[in-house]
């Protein structure tokens, strides 16, 4: 009668050996908001299920280091919503995890899932891309740390290996007065998928960060484009062809949430908006009056 | 570890159980079909609607998609769990009210997100109203009422000035 079978184990160790070399048939749950929904919806017939959230070694901590903040694996979406030095410093992250379903799913779903599940449209991804975002994963021959626009490859899939998990995500402190923001276009306010996401930087006088979320496969940064955003904050005309390269690096597809050319023309909108937002975020504004 | 059920003990409404529940069940259809508790209302049954909202450690959850041994350890209050000794509780009387209770079938989650809502923010505003409610759908679309039983839930439960504690 089981649909699949779950496994709650206690330790790390006990997880890996629950992990079978590229056994796609095995799901890791941490929140379930993605994976449960999916198979309800049929999209997808696991197996078994392995659970995250009993483990010892792992947490659901946001913790202040000396160097950035590290959100444990388990650590819930409210909880970023929330976080004083999220809000401050990563202002961005904690925009676009309160745009994520509902309070319901985010006093659930966690950020470490939402990374996990590499969607186009996840909205923690392009604030993750701006801040630097490292991924910690742990497994069966130890750990190591993937810059987060290398550990999402394609929709769906990741650089996790047979028999890893993520261990815990790290984003370095911005410079100090940098502004960020995320502005999400969807059809509706609340519990909606992007249909387009902007995650901005404005570190300084002239350094714009930039990423794009439901436009390509992945999140796209535009790095070619962000020296010319950057001029941009003083030079209207480059911030133009800045915002123009950006939305070049885009390969948005059609689907039941909007068009290719909608989307190609939305970008640039909401590229623009996320931008000035962060700008007026920092306090590099003052120094370019001053 | 992957047997077929697995033992919960969990605070529920207040009281401890402990229950061997099926290891893919849901926490909505525990409550349901094994405890009888028919309050807590299956929907959409994929985490959109918010009709099996409850709370898990004071935190609203929709329970269709919470896997019921999660809840190990936990505390689950459910609509059941609101009135206490069969005194309504000032959210439940406020939807009377205002006439916020329509088909009926959302209240109970409605109730809960309300209650999650003013356990943490006595005084929300409209836009802090609609955003923890913004996971429970009314499909009688009744919405203002029920804004309208929300405020005036908040004000009962706000201590009176002067009247001390």
């Amino acid at each position: 009668m089981a649909q699949f079978r779950v496994a709650a184990p206690r330790t790390l160790d006990e997880a890996f050996s629950l992990l079978p070399i590229q056994d796609r048939d095995v799901k890791l749950v941490a929140g379930g908001t993605d994976v449960l929904i999916h198979i309800r919806a049929g999209k997808s017939a696991p197996k078994r299920l392995v659970l995250l959230s009993k483990i010892s070694e792992l947490d659901d901590d946001i913790r202040v280091t000396d160097t950035g903040i590290r959100i444990g694996a388990l650590a819930r979406l409210s909880d970023v919503v929330r976080h004083p030095v999220v809000l401050a410093r990563f202002t961005a992250l904690a925009e676009a995890a309160a745009q994520i379903g509902s309070e319901q799913i985010r006093n659930r779903g966690t950020v470490c899932g939402n990374v996990a599940n590499a969607s186009p449209a996840g909205d923690t991804l392009p604030p993750l891309y701006v801040f630097d975002a490292v991924v910690n994963l742990i497994g069966p021959n130890g750990r190591r740390a993937v810059p987060i626009a290398a550990f999402v490859q394609a929709p769906g899939r990741t650089d996790l290996a047979a028999g890893e998990l993520i261990e815990s995500i790290v984003c370095p402190f911005p410079p100090d007065g940098a502004g960020s923001g995320y502005i999400k276009l969807a059809r509706r306010a609340g519990i909606d998928i992007s249909t387009v996401g902007a995650a901005a930087m404005v570190c300084d006088a002239d350094t714009v960060r930039l990423a794009l979320g439901a436009v390509g496969p992945t999140p796209i940064r535009p790095l070619a484009a962000e020296p010319l955003l950057g001029a941009g904050l003083r030079d209207d005309e480059a911030f133009d062809r800045g915002i123009t390269a950006a939305a070049e690096a885009t390969t948005p597809i059609s689907d039941i949430r909007a068009s290719r050319d909608y989307r190609l023309a939305m970008v640039q909108v909401m590229a623009r908006e996320a931008i000035r937002l962060s700008q007026q975020r920092s306090t590099s504004k003052d120094r370019v009056q001053a | 570890m992957t047997a077929d059920t697995f033992d919960i003990t969990f605070t529920l409404n207040g009281l401890r159980k402990s229950i061997a529940v099926r290891t893919d069940a849901m926490l909505a259809e525990v409550l349901r079909e094994n405890l009888g508790l028919l309050g807590t209302k299956v929907s959409c049954n994929e985490g959109e609607c918010g009709a099996c909202t409850v709370l898990i450690d004071g935190r609203t959850a929709n329970s269709c998609i919470v896997l019921a041994l999660e809840v190990d350890g936990c505390a689950v209050t459910t609509i059941e769990g609101v009135a206490v000794g069969g005194v309504l509780h000032p959210i439940q009387e406020s939807f009377i009210e205002e006439g916020a209770v329509h088909c009926g079938y959302c209240t109970p989650g409605m109730i809960l997100s309300t209650k999650a809502l003013l356990d943490h923010n006595p005084d929300p505003t409209t836009g802090e109203v609609r955003k923890a409610l913004e996971g429970n759908l009314c499909r009688c679309t009744g919405y203002n009422r029920i804004l309208k039983a929300v405020s005036r839930a908040a004000e009962k439960l706000r201590p009176t000035p002067g009247a001390g504690e």
